[in-house]
């Protein structure tokens, strides 16, 4: 019932009371289409001008005058409905889709929907209390098309993933849009602000809806609004949700079985030794030996002068799970496995409470909320917890002026797990519980002897102790864990600690002068403090730390930010023209201020302050500052309704450019007509409801490269207590804007009274003069520096459907979905890129996949060897072998151009190659190709809402289809071992389907250790990106009114929730959603699966 | 809206340790600071990557490891060890991969830091004479260590072949700039090397940190080894050699100051300091004490606790007579066919800490023959962290240029030579003879006396980064398979016969990064290392 209770205030009117009251009348007024009741309708007694209007449960009496019975209701987007009055009515409007016109929040104010020529995706509150998140933009992925995201993490309290809008605009320049709250640019993470504070989230897609923004605005720009009171009378509104996250990232089928890893370890060590020509008894004895070596751990019980390891590649059949040994201290240790990953992970509580009250009255309205949020992560140790509060407030103070305040203030506490990087490597619990060999023990165990049973090592602390895999402070004697030894990240999470308090306090102030009833002036004002403590804690008792006595890194940093923004409008109507007209100024700036204290030797472990530490060895501060400045100015004319037409202007300033070159010009044109409106189209009235044209185009620009690369700059270094410059990148005092010229064409109908909505838009973003980063030889002591040269186009199309199904008083089906599409293309590069190889070569930011740029060339062109098939009998020809080598059957090989080959014989990898002239079983003699683009070709959601009497149910989707992406997990877990450092990570079990003599028929080569070139970055590991998630559904349960009011309740639902529910892509395990290239950054913290059930109330 | 109305945009300058060129021109002793982080930013800082991810960007040392582990003399033992990857030959040390660009980065880095010093001091040269001699005497060591790198044949065989590109000033950057031949380098060098000679005249250093007019002369001498010009290496090595005085059995073998702590012999030299990168951050397990330390008690490092020694080649180790102390540096192979308990002892002969390094050993699954003790815990220091790793590594000792001076000597008259040699060689081991180390990995054309000195230097410096360089000058094959090889099993390879009578192997010429060849369009490359799939068949000295 949004939208009816949003134009209420529009059409309050009051009535006098009749004076000759004769017979009293009562009722309900209802929507036909899902029951609910109509607040604020009117209900006039036809011929008179007595009437009310219905309260908040859509009730009314009233009085008719003597010989009156007949009532005339009308409500702003009903069909208006004459009837004749008797007591104990229930009216039922039904909805008029024509007159029903949503009013948008876009740049600098709202507009009717229908006069917006731009193109833009709106989410309500009602969509978004669908949604367990407590951070919105989660709930956009799949909803908004298109819109993509990239990696999202699921830790509690953690911000969004990397949102692309129509694809990737800039190449390196940042493409994150710009997000806007209440009207100021808000740079804080929007976990910040309670998604049930929010009333709508516009994300601006072109130029004529955020040319507005000039400078920031071209990578789009995402409006979020917070609610306002609007009722006349106050309602209250409680929400409260229980729930419980779980892990939602599936794993790789990898090897975990201890003795078919032993076995598997064996056999790549095995074959290489058979390869090497040692005979098979010779071999077996080499390869146990070095199984266990290179492993380090050898967690079987094996007879004494047996092998673990059998000729016949198979576990010694003596052998028994779990090894008892005494070490030279004395201490009798005992090894056996655990698994990391069950230990790593749990199902976690999650509650959210939130309370607001709204009201209003003709001369002000109110709005408080206050929210809570506690969620334990699913990892053990972390976990969030977040404080609201919000008070919105406006008031009419004279006739001429309107002041309003919003006030939101946030507290968060975060703990954080420590090793939760997203590189591989030790810092990354999920790399290190998904690929660790499973074979290795969490703890140091000994054995008892009191009672002869293993059990955990405890220190003198009583602290169990976990194994870092060194074997000098943990399995004594031992050699070291194979896997990642100093590190165990479990229990760094046990006895590390990180804690980040925030404190935000978000001020808009506003001011509305009316000059005369067509000039206004409005003055916002924008305050936002942000405050940050980060305790970053270690601990003395075991791991790298406990020579240092324990550790302790705290900083603090406030920020404070100022946007201040004046704009003068002016609206008029002649006859059938209608214009608006607004200028504007606009000026912000940000500025943080960090202090960072480090220190080691601590003396309580309770006390994580720097005053308990006494080596404070390090300490930094800085602060940043950053400043933009605009005027801007927009004109909006329609004639009756139906031709629409815009301009906007900005000229903007970034300190991020030279003095001369810091302002910007960005501008649009957009237009719109609505053909349903001609009298030539009379004849569809009954079944098309709107038809519109609209189109725009304009530019916007982007600054998004950090500051100060307009002049060089030197970096001081510390030495000892001197501090020394040396130079570190050269600048470009003739950077400016990059500038995305975006056109937009659409269309908009609605058909059979609203029963079938959508949109189409087809969009060409040309992004010009690029920010580019010029490398120059390195011989020159820098790498490169930035330049304005390039140009690339997004071009593509977006789709939406809504339908109702069915729609009946009772039951109400409705399906939604939404597609887009989007490809880039290279248009310019710089000379100096392209001479030497007519393109070049490098890892794309977006996905950090290796690609190949030219002109004319996709972006994200992933650059790879290729994969040739394995070398046998059959194909070693292709290698230009005149005879088979046995020593290399069972490789992988690859091709080579041999055009690409220089005077000396050396493979030019800088470049692509174009045919496959041979292959090769070693890198240094293959050739790199483009393979083409690696984004994914359609985008997109849909999602399902269904009334049936009080019971409500909706499901959303989100899918991709085309591109691929490089399956660097799945890469490295089909990688044998090589020279002398040790991985000791599982496998896929798809290894175990190696080529081998007697295996001949596959895909996978062959398996040995040393075979460099197994597994190169070649396009067998590209994977197709298409995925299909269940990200949402929620069903709820609304208490019939006749027995909730017996309570005083106006509504009372129930739900059910569930997020990320189910996901599906072409392998287990393997999530295109992390990025658009490769896998190689996986998130400890990738989304999780929340299900919840709550209660919402009203009175 | 014109640009009258855009004064509101403030000017923002950084106010953190990223200042601007203008910003650093203002602050007070400019001039003086940058000469300083000439040799202050030689080691500790991750100059290659800035972060505390890459255990090999520790600064100058580094590369001493990265030299020494792609020929024979360093085997990079164990489980874990970083250094691998120049010993394997990895197909990472191609043009399109980091570690390709670590010593490109580093290099060039340092030497445009000289550049710049130098633009400062022509600007303005009043008062700047000992700060531009210490920059012009670095940039002729950096381009001597990378001219010797990258070079695509030794000057013995090519004195035209390809070095490095030259950029001497940045203030014009081109993209046309070949790699000069070896005499053209070698010109620069000694013209740069001859201006420090003049501007370091009267120049007193504080320390040995700091290039002085001796490191100048030692500079030369090197400089002078390689073209081959043997009268003026041998002038500049005796003239270097004033004022030194030759690590004594005690200095060399201490348990608290070997190789840690600058004495008489070190005339020029790097120190890690507690405030560095390299030390403060990641345990300090990326810097140069964790990767060649043994000692330690606070389970940290590469070389102690993680599974990462540095071995000496057994042959070499085998080839040094039981009377020469240098011997006692490494750990005797016998101990090796000893239990544990056996072994324990036999360390104490080498270590005060046998049960952490019998620790070490299992960690690194190596047994301990050939382990290094030759770089300490400073002053001891082997509990404490952090404290333990502020060492100090030399860069030019006295005995080098001792053994410059004999070899010098040597090949204008052999007599004067092999006195030299022997009268060097007595100091190390009093029962030394001439004639007993002549092993010529494959060149004959090499002089047996030359091959003295070479076996000399292998075992004076080893560690010290002149592996690669006297192999490349010499022209040696590597040979890592022989009967009782300490070389690890899949990397045992021997290299007698190479195309174009280069004998060793061609990674030692390294690549250059594509980063270099792709915007530098005259920059030709070296091939990508293509390392052999089998061990080589066992060689057998004759």
């Amino acid at each position: 019932m949004e939208k009816r209770i949003m134009t209420l205030l529009a059409v309050l009117f009051l009535f006098v009371g009749g004076a000759l009251a004769q017979t009293k009348v009562n009722g309900t007024v209802e929507s036909q289409d899902d029951g609910e009741p109509v607040i604020g309708a009117s209900v006039l007694v036809v011929g008179t001008n007595v009437g009310t209007v219905t309260n908040a449960n859509g009730q009314f009496s009233l009085t008719l005058p003597a010989g009156k019975n007949v009532l005339r209701i009308t409500y702003v987007g009903m069909e208006p409905l004459e009837v004749t009055a008797r007591p104990n009515m229930r009216i039922l409007l039904t909805s008029d889709s024509k007159a029903l016109d949503e009013v948008i929040v876009v740049a600098f104010g709202t507009a009717k929907k229908s006069a917006f020529t731009g193109s833009a995706a709106v989410l309500s509150s009602d969509e978004l209390s669908k949604k367990t998140t407590a951070n919105v933009a989660n709930a956009l992925v799949g909803t908004v098309p298109g819109l993509q995201m990239t990696g999202q993490s699921g830790a509690p309290g953690a911000g969004s993933g990397s949102m692309y809008i129509r694809g990737l605009s800039s190449l390196y320049s940042s493409v994150d849009p710009l997000i806007i709250v209440d009207g100021a640019p808000y740079y804080a993470s929007l976990t910040n602000i309670a998604t049930d504070d929010i009333e709508s989230v516009t994300v601006l897609k072109d130029a004529a809806s955020a040319a507005l923004y000039g400078a920031a605005g071209a990578a789009g720009v995402i409006l979020v609004t917070t609610k306002k009171g609007k009722t006349q009378e106050a309602i209250v509104n409680v929400d409260m949700r229980w729930g419980s996250n779980s892990r939602a990232v599936q794993d790789y089928e990898t090897i975990q079985d201890p003795a078919l890893y032993y076995e598997t370890y064996y056999k790549m060590m095995n074959n290489y030794y058979l390869n090497q020509g040692y005979n098979n008894v010779r071999a077996n004895q080499l390869a146990n030996s070095q199984t266990l070596s290179r492993l380090g751990y050898n967690i079987y019980t094996v007879p004494e002068g047996q092998n673990l390891i059998g000729l016949n590649g198979k576990l010694n059949p003596n052998a028994t799970l779990g090894r008892t040994y005494t070490a030279s201290n004395g201490e009798t240790y005992y090894m056996t496995n655990d698994d990391w990953t069950d230990a790593a992970y749990s199902n976690a509580f999650r509650q959210e409470y939130n309370v607001n009250i709204s009201a209003g009255s003709s001369k002000s309205s109110f709005y408080a909320s206050a929210g809570y949020l506690n969620e334990d992560g699913i990892i053990e140790y972390s976990g969030y917890e977040r404080f609201t509060t919000r008070l919105k407030a406006d008031y009419q103070a004279k006739k001429w002026l309107k002041v309003s305040a919003n006030v939101g203030y946030t507290h968060g506490d975060q703990d954080n797990n420590p090793n939760m990087s997203t590189e591989w490597g030790a810092t990354n619990l999920m790399y290190v519980t998904s690929y660790i060999a499973p074979i290795y023990p969490i703890y140091v165990r000994v054995i008892d002897p009191a009672t002869g049973q293993p059990v955990i090592r405890t220190d003198e602390y009583g602290h169990p102790q976990y194994d870092y895999g060194v074997a000098g402070a943990n399995y004594v004697g031992q050699p070291n864990r194979g896997f990642m030894s100093t590190s165990n990240p479990l229990g760094s999470n046990r006895y590390n600690t990180q804690n980040t308090l925030t404190h935000q306090l978000n001020q808009t102030y506003i001011a509305d002068v009316t000059i005369t009833d067509w000039l206004k002036f409005t003055s916002t004002n924008n305050l936002n403090l942000g405050q940050t403590t980060y305790t970053g804690y270690e601990n003395p008792f075991e791991g790298p730390t406990k020579a240092d006595h324990g550790g302790l890194t705290k900083y603090q940093s406030n920020s404070f930010r100022q946007d201040y923004i004046q704009t003068l409008n002016f609206t008029k109507t002649f006859g059938k023209h209608d214009v608006q007209v607004m200028l504007g100024h606009e000026w912000n700036k940000t500025s943080a201020k960090y202090l960072e204290a480090d220190a080691h030797n601590g003396f309580s472990t309770e006390v994580k302050e720097i005053n308990n530490f006494g080596d404070r060895y390090d300490s930094f501060s800085y602060t940043t500052e950053f400043n933009r400045e605009g005027w801007f100015g927009s004109a909006m004319y329609n004639w009756s309704e139906k031709y629409f037409g815009s301009l906007s202007y900005r000229r903007d300033a970034s300190s991020r450019f030279d003095k001369d070159h810091r302002w910007g010009d960005f501008w649009s044109v957009g237009g719109a007509w609505i053909v349903s409106k001609e009298e030539f189209m009379e004849g569809t009235k009954t079944w098309l409801d709107q038809l519109k044209v609209k189109a725009s185009i304009g530019q916007q620009g982007n600054d998004g490269i950090g500051n100060w690369n307009y002049t060089n700059l030197y970096s001081l270094q510390r030495s000892g207590t001197d501090i020394n410059p040396v130079f570190s990148r050269l600048g470009n005092s003739e950077i400016t804007w990059e500038t995305t010229t975006n056109l937009n064409v659409g269309l908009e109908w609605s058909l059979w009274k609203g029963r079938l909505t959508g949109g189409f838009d087809f969009y060409n973003k040309k992004t010009t003069d690029l920010l580019f980063w010029l490398n120059i030889p390195e011989s020159y002591g820098t790498r490169g520096y930035y330049d304005n040269i390039g140009d690339i186009q997004n071009r593509g199309f977006e789709l939406s459907l809504s339908g109702d199904i069915i729609r009946q008083k009772n039951i109400v089906w409705n399906v939604g979905l939404n597609i887009s599409h989007n490809k880039a293309k290279i248009l310019k590069l710089p000379e100096s890129k392209t001479k030497e190889n007519g393109g070049f070569a490098a890892t794309s930011d977006f996905g950090s996949i290796y690609s190949w740029y030219e002109e004319g060339g996709d972006l994200n062109n992933a650059f790879l060897y290729k994969y040739a098939g394995i070398y046998t009998k059959d194909t070693y020809q292709l290698t230009g072998d005149t005879e088979f080598d046995e020593s290399k059957a069972g490789m992988a090989m690859y091709w080579a151009d041999e055009a690409l080959l220089d005077e000396s014989g050396n493979m030019n990898t800088s470049r692509p190659g174009t045919n496959n002239s041979y292959a090769t079983t070693t890198s240094a003699n293959a050739s790199r190709y483009a393979f083409g683009s690696t984004l994914p070709k359609l985008n997109g959601g849909f999602n399902t809402t269904l009334r049936l009497w009080d019971f409500d149910l909706s499901a959303t989707f989100d899918f991709q289809l085309g591109g691929k992406v490089m399956d660097s997990s799945y890469r490295s877990l089909m990688t044998p071992e090589s020279g002398n450092t040790v991985s000791a990570r599982t496998w896929h079990k798809d290894i175990l389907n190696a080529w081998t003599a007697e295996n001949p028929n596959t895909d996978v080569p062959r398996f040995q250790y040393n075979d460099d070139y197994t597994t190169l970055a070649s396009d067998r590991f590209m994977s197709s990106a298409k995925y299909l998630n269940f990200q949402s559904f929620s069903v709820g349960y609304t208490l019939p009114k006749t027995f909730t009011t017996k309570f005083s309740v106006n509504k009372l639902r129930v739900y059910v929730q569930g997020q990320n529910l189910c996901f599906w892509s072409v392998r287990r395990g393997f999530d295109p959603r992390y990025s658009f290239g490769s896998t190689a950054s996986t998130n400890v913290y990738s989304p999780v699966r929340t299900i919840s059930g709550g209660v919402q109330l009203s009175f | 809206m014109t640009l009258g109305v855009s004064s509101c945009i403030e000017e923002i300058d950084p106010q953190t340790s990223t200042v601007t060129e203008k910003q650093a021109a203002d602050a007070p002793g400019f001039f003086e600071s940058s000469v300083a982080s000439l040799t202050s930013n030689l080691c500790g800082q991750f100059t290659y990557s800035g972060s505390d991810q890459r255990p090999y960007d520790f600064g100058y040392p580094s590369f001493f490891l990265q030299r020494d582990a792609l020929g024979q003399d360093m085997v990079t033992a164990g489980t874990n060890n970083w250094f691998s990857v120049w010993y394997e030959a990895s197909y990472g040390l191609g043009p399109t991969y980091a570690y390709c660009q670590v010593p490109w980065t580093y290099y060039y880095k340092w030497i445009d830091n000289c550049n710049k010093v130098i633009a400062m001091y022509k600007q303005a040269p009043e008062g700047r004479d000992a700060g531009a001699g210490i920059a012009y005497a670095l940039r002729a060591m950096f381009y001597q260590d990378i001219a010797r790198m990258f070079c695509a044949k030794p000057f013995v065989l090519d004195p035209n072949a390809e070095t490095v590109p030259l950029v001497l000033d940045d203030s014009e950057i081109g993209s046309n700039n070949p790699r000069v031949p070896f005499t053209a380098a070698y010109e620069q060098i000694i013209s740069d090397l001859n201006t420090a000679e003049e501007l370091l005249a009267n120049y007193e250093r504080e320390d040995i940190y700091t290039p002085d007019l001796s490191v100048v002369y030692g500079l030369k001498a090197r400089a002078y080894l390689e073209i081959q010009d043997w009268a003026n290496a041998e002038k500049y090595a005796k003239m270097a050699q004033q004022g030194y005085r030759m690590m004594t059995e005690a200095e060399y073998t201490s348990r608290d100051y070997g190789f840690n702590t600058p004495n008489d012999a070190w005339m020029f030299g790097v120190v890690y300091k507690k405030t560095d990168p390299n030390i403060k951050d990641n345990d300090g397990d990326s810097s140069w004490g964790s990767i060649m330390i043994m000692e330690n008690a606070f389970d940290c490092g590469y070389a102690a606790n993680y599974g990462g020694p540095m071995l000496i080649d057994r042959h070499l180790y085998e080839t040094i007579p039981a009377s020469d102390w240098r011997k006692k540096v490494f750990v005797d192979f016998a101990l090796n066919d000893l239990d544990e308990d056996g072994q324990q002892e036999g360390l104490a002969a080498y270590t005060a800490h046998p049960t952490q390094i019998m620790n070490s050993v299992s960690t690194a699954q190596v047994a301990p023959g050939g382990m290094e003790f030759k770089f300490r815990p400073a002053a001891g220091k082997y509990a404490e962290k952090y404290d333990a790793w502020c060492v100090s590594v030399p860069l030019m000792r006295v005995e080098e240029m001792y053994l410059i001076e004999a070899e010098a000597a040597g090949m204008q008259d052999a007599n004067r030579g092999q006195q030299l040699l022997t009268a060097f060689a007595k100091t190390r081991d009093a029962e030394y003879e001439y004639g007993k180390h002549q092993d010529a990995y494959g060149n004959s054309t090499t002089s047996a006396f030359q091959n003295e000195v070479w076996w000399q230097r292998r075992v004076e410096l080893w560690g010290e980064g002149f592996a690669t360089f006297d192999v490349k000058r010499l022209n040696k094959a590597v040979i890592r398979n022989y009967e009782g090889t300490n070389h690890i099993e899949g990397y045992r390879w021997n290299f007698e016969n190479q195309l174009d009578n280069v004998l060793y192997p061609n990674w030692m010429n390294l690549c250059i990064v594509q980063t270099e060849t792709n915007y530098n369009y005259g920059c030709t490359q070296n091939p990508a290392p293509n390392a052999p799939s089998k061990d080589s068949e066992i060689y057998s000295w004759k």
